[in-house]
């Protein structure tokens, strides 16, 4: 995405047009300083003494609560998993082999803040600019926009493995599994649900599955330490529209819900391949500005030779949390490696097997027929049993593992699909 | 616009949806934020002060 130039993300042409909130003086959220410094720099002092507050959406409850305006919405919100990170903390103290985030070493209870915690999500980062991901910049002239942009607020964050997978930009090889060598020169679709949007004229198909009550949804206290995007609440679920009951195609009957055989999650047929990341570290030495201002990357490289493709079904990490009792899924390798916040001063992740590095997903490009459920000619199942191709090609496997991530093995010990079904290598 | 009692009974209602309980008049804005648009509402003067400002910030003249 490219960036904006640095005088427009200043340029509030539009502010007046908003019927809502052109009647609230700017100094009453970002303070009160129009003067130059001796340097010439506009607001410099004010930021250095913190009268000056360049994303006042930054303190939710505060900037957007006052008033009965939207109280409700600001005190949930910062408590929410954008703002507040809950999960990002649960996922950083079960490999620290602690509790809480507050017991993690300070290297990375400061790296966090710094770096992580940078780019999450204000209120503005949503209603107003685009995020610091994309170094900022308004959407539209600081119009207060209730419906978010699809592509400048939540693709800026959710790009690489979202907007790329729901948009169809991936061309797919097909080395990444056997599946695929069966139909060459395969390229991704969009997500099917990227066009009901449009057929419903929605102009951010995000918002169809992922509400605003979802968004601004605060975690209660007593799941703060345990929560991830998974397991709360507000969670969106295909059957929130769809009724599997209905479906009754003999793939449905044997592998969704309450079916006769292992259950499994409605993406291990309708996905296409996704993103999948290795050894991402952190960037730091950081700049203290980057608190208030874009991060660059300046100071180092989070990936090389990311992302890749790839399709891996392994045994569900988080069965039973929030009704997801699928028995197989789709897993994600994700790039944390021991040594990812070695940036940081702290060399290596304490407690680095504690949970799988092959997460839990939900790609964002499902349509109705993949390449998986395109059997024509063969019985249903062939696509995915059976073989010995397929079985070391779409599973997650220990021998996978040793071949390519040897390091990984005790942490994905737990959801490899090792003897899991009849015809299944080991 | 003004008098529209048509236009204020929308705006009242999508603010009671939003759960905003005051009357917004919207004709008017605040005067404070006269001195701030003056810069940030002008694109030709606030192009000008931002060059010159990361100018400064840079060292240069």
């Amino acid at each position: 995405m490219e960036e904006v130039p640095s005088w427009e993300k200043k340029y509030v042409n539009a502010f007046l047009t908003d019927p809502f909130h052109k009647n609230i003086p700017c100094t009453q959220c970002h303070g009160d300083d129009v003067t130059a410094d001796e340097e010439g720099v506009y607001h410099a002092v004010a930021i250095a003494n913190g009268d000056f507050r360049p994303d006042p959406a930054k303190y939710p409850v505060a900037s957007c609560g006052p008033a009965g305006c939207h109280s409700d919405l600001a005190a949930g919100f910062e408590h929410s998993l954008h703002f507040a990170l809950y999960g990002e903390k649960v996922e950083l103290s079960k490999r620290e082999g602690v509790s809480e985030f507050s017991q993690c070493p300070e290297a990375v209870q400061y790296g966090h803040a710094n770096e992580c915690s940078s780019c999450h999500a204000s209120c503005g980062d949503c209603h107003i600019a685009r995020p610091n991901t994309v170094h900022g910049g308004l959407v539209q002239g600081h119009r207060f926009l209730r419906t978010p942009s699809q592509t400048e607020n939540c693709q800026a964050c959710h790009g690489s493995r979202v907007a790329v997978d729901f948009e169809g930009h991936v061309e797919t090889d097909s080395t990444v599994n056997v599946v695929y060598q069966n139909a060459p020169n395969y390229h991704n679709e969009a997500d099917v649900h990227l066009a009901i949007a449009g057929a419903f004229g929605e102009s951010n198909a995000c918002l169809m599955c992922h509400s605003g009550t979802e968004m601004h949804a605060g975690i209660a206290e007593a799941d703060r330490l345990t929560v991830n995007r998974y397991n709360y609440a507000e969670a969106p679920s295909c059957e929130d529209c769809h009724n599997l009951s209905s479906i009754t195609n003999l793939y449905h009957t044997m592998h969704a819900k309450g079916g006769n055989s292992a259950e499994l999650q409605c993406q291990v047929c309708h996905s296409q391949p996704y993103d999948n990341c290795n050894a991402c570290h952190a960037v730091a030495p950081w700049e203290p500005v980057k608190q208030v201002e874009p991060w660059t990357t300046a100071g180092g490289e989070y990936q090389s030779s990311n992302p890749y493709y790839g399709f891996r079904i392994a045994q569900n990490p988080i069965k039973g949390l929030n009704g997801r009792e699928e028995d197989y899924v789709l897993v994600r390798h994700i790039p944390v490696a021991r040594n990812s916040y070695a940036n940081w001063g702290h060399a290596e992740i304490t407690a680095y097997d504690a949970l799988p590095t092959w997460k839990y997903t939900t790609p964002h490009n499902i349509i109705r027929w993949t390449p998986q459920t395109q059997s024509e000619g063969d019985y249903c199942a062939a696509n995915c049993h059976a073989t010995e191709d397929r079985n070391t090609q779409l599973y997650l496997t220990s021998d996978f593992l040793q071949e390519k991530y040897p390091d990984e093995i005790n942490a994905n010990a737990n959801i490899v699909m090792d003897g899991k079904f009849q015809g299944m290598l080991k | 616009m003004k008098g529209n009692r048509f236009l204020i009974a929308g705006l009242t209602a999508a603010l009671s949806f939003w759960g905003c309980s005051a009357l917004v008049d919207v004709e008017e804005h605040a005067p404070e934020t006269e001195g701030c648009l003056s810069c940030h509402a002008d694109a030709n003067l606030l192009q000008k002060l931002v060059i010159e400002e990361e100018s400064s910030a840079a060292g240069g003249g």
